[in-house]
């Protein structure tokens, strides 16, 4: 029951879910086609899980700071500031969620949105490329020659890509552009198909039951 | 110059200096402030579409059209919550199992569709084509995609004509990573020219 169970539901469900993508014609003894089964009880099903799933990692995140918060452990007040701006964005954002209407809500809630949080996002994001910076100069010290084709190649891409490497060679671009549409896309292809035979035979293996590790059951 | 005298301009800013003044500076309160702002507000963001969804695509459809069929899934998102309680821990699974079945059905599916079967048509090119540089690139093509597909093949000892092929595979995807991080790098800067934009010109007045 604890183990045959949860197996069971991932094999039938997943069999549903790929079988939706390749028949078409009713399921014989039930009258309904496969897809269907899909749009109309699989996938809002899936909505409601998975929105459910997510505010599990939430409740999560306000069990552990609040820990925090009343054990008074060291910057125990960074935990208040999180769980006061999660209260504060979770309840408005529900607010106008459920009520849809209420344009004025939405209108302050966007402000909020825009002015706080999205420039906090695009600052971490911004961060990025001081570590990028960084990052490029170990990764850029040529020691051997594969590395060094590593370094021209992004190198003559961030020429490519940046107005001053147009005015330093109009080739730039040019060589820029053959980089990423014939040896990049060549190497993203065989790697897709690599990562896709991949995932593919994993997830065989979870549909059939031998992988059981998102159960928390362990191996085969 | 002339700074804008709009209040959520100046919170914007103040946000983007909190950000950039780890790496600026190091790491100090401003910036842990402004970290746990980000990490409470997309959390909070994130409950409140999940909620939303949980209402509007769960229990009104269940009360207002009578859809019972929408139980299940009410249950089953319920019994995620049991993994608080140690007795009933396990019944957490079968939620659980249900979306890991759902990812796994279209997974199988868009893997082999997608990637491997369509990836593997788009490599296909017809030769001799009309002029040379592009024979000439459908040849690194083909050829790239079959060296690094050697590269990864681990049921053939790597020797002779195999090694080899290996090696031009390693090669292509010394250029591949190469050109990503270009890319990477490229993305980063632009995302840092727009918050330059906005410090100088929103705020400032400077642009």
């Amino acid at each position: 029951m604890r183990k045959e169970v949860p197996l069971l539901i991932t094999f039938v469900v997943a069999l549903i879910v790929m079988l939706s993508q390749v028949t078409t014609g009713n399921i014989p003894g039930l009258g309904v086609a496969m897809p269907d089964l899909f749009e109309r009880y699989i996938s809002p099903w899936m909505t409601v899980v998975s929105a459910f799933s997510l505010c599990l990692a939430s409740v999560n995140l306000i069990v552990v700071h609040s820990r925090n918060i009343s054990r008074k452990q060291s910057e125990w007040i960074y935990s208040l500031i999180l769980l006061g701006t999660l209260v504060i964005y979770g309840a408005w954002c529900t607010y106008i969620q459920i009520n849809p209407d209420n344009t004025a809500a939405a209108s302050n809630y966007s402000l909020i949105y825009n002015y706080i949080l999205s420039p906090l996002m695009t600052g971490q994001w911004a961060c990025l490329a001081f570590y990028v910076a960084s990052a490029s100069y170990r990764a850029f010290r040529a020691r051997n020659l594969e590395a060094t084709v590593l370094l021209a190649s992004a190198i003559l891409v961030m020429l490519g890509a940046t107005p001053v490497g147009g005015v330093i060679w109009s080739k730039f671009p040019v060589i820029q552009r053959w980089l990423i549409d014939i040896p990049n896309m060549t190497g993203q292809r065989a790697l897709l198909i690599g990562a896709a035979v991949g995932s593919f035979v994993a997830c065989l293996r979870t549909m059939l039951g031998i992988e059981r590790g998102h159960l928390g059951i362990g191996g085969s | 110059m002339q700074i804008s005298t709009n209040i959520w301009q100046w919170i914007s800013v103040i946000c983007i200096f909190g950000m950039w003044s780890l790496p600026l500076y190091k790491d100090n309160p401003f910036y842990r402030v402004c970290q746990n702002v980000f990490v409470g507000s997309c959390a909070g963001h994130a409950i409140g579409i999940a909620i939303g969804n949980i209402v509007n695509y769960g229990f009104e459809p269940l009360f207002t059209q009578s859809k019972i069929d929408l139980l299940i899934p009410v249950i089953l998102g319920l019994m995620l919550y049991t993994r608080f309680f140690p007795g009933v821990a396990w019944l957490s699974r079968w939620p659980v199992a249900f979306l890991v079945g759902v990812g796994v059905g279209q997974t199988i599916y868009a893997s082999l569709r997608s990637q491997v079967i369509n990836q593997s048509i788009a490599a296909m090119t017809k030769f001799p084509q009309p002029t040379v540089g592009a024979t000439i690139n459908g040849l690194v093509s083909l050829i790239g995609l079959l060296s690094i597909l050697t590269y990864f093949l681990f049921t053939v000892p790597q020797s002779g004509v195999v090694r080899g092929m290996s090696e031009l595979g390693r090669w292509m995807m010394m250029v591949t990573f190469g050109v990503g991080f270009g890319n990477v790098v490229s993305g980063r800067l632009s995302v840092l020219l727009g918050e330059l934009l906005k410090i100088f010109g929103d705020w400032l007045g400077m642009i």
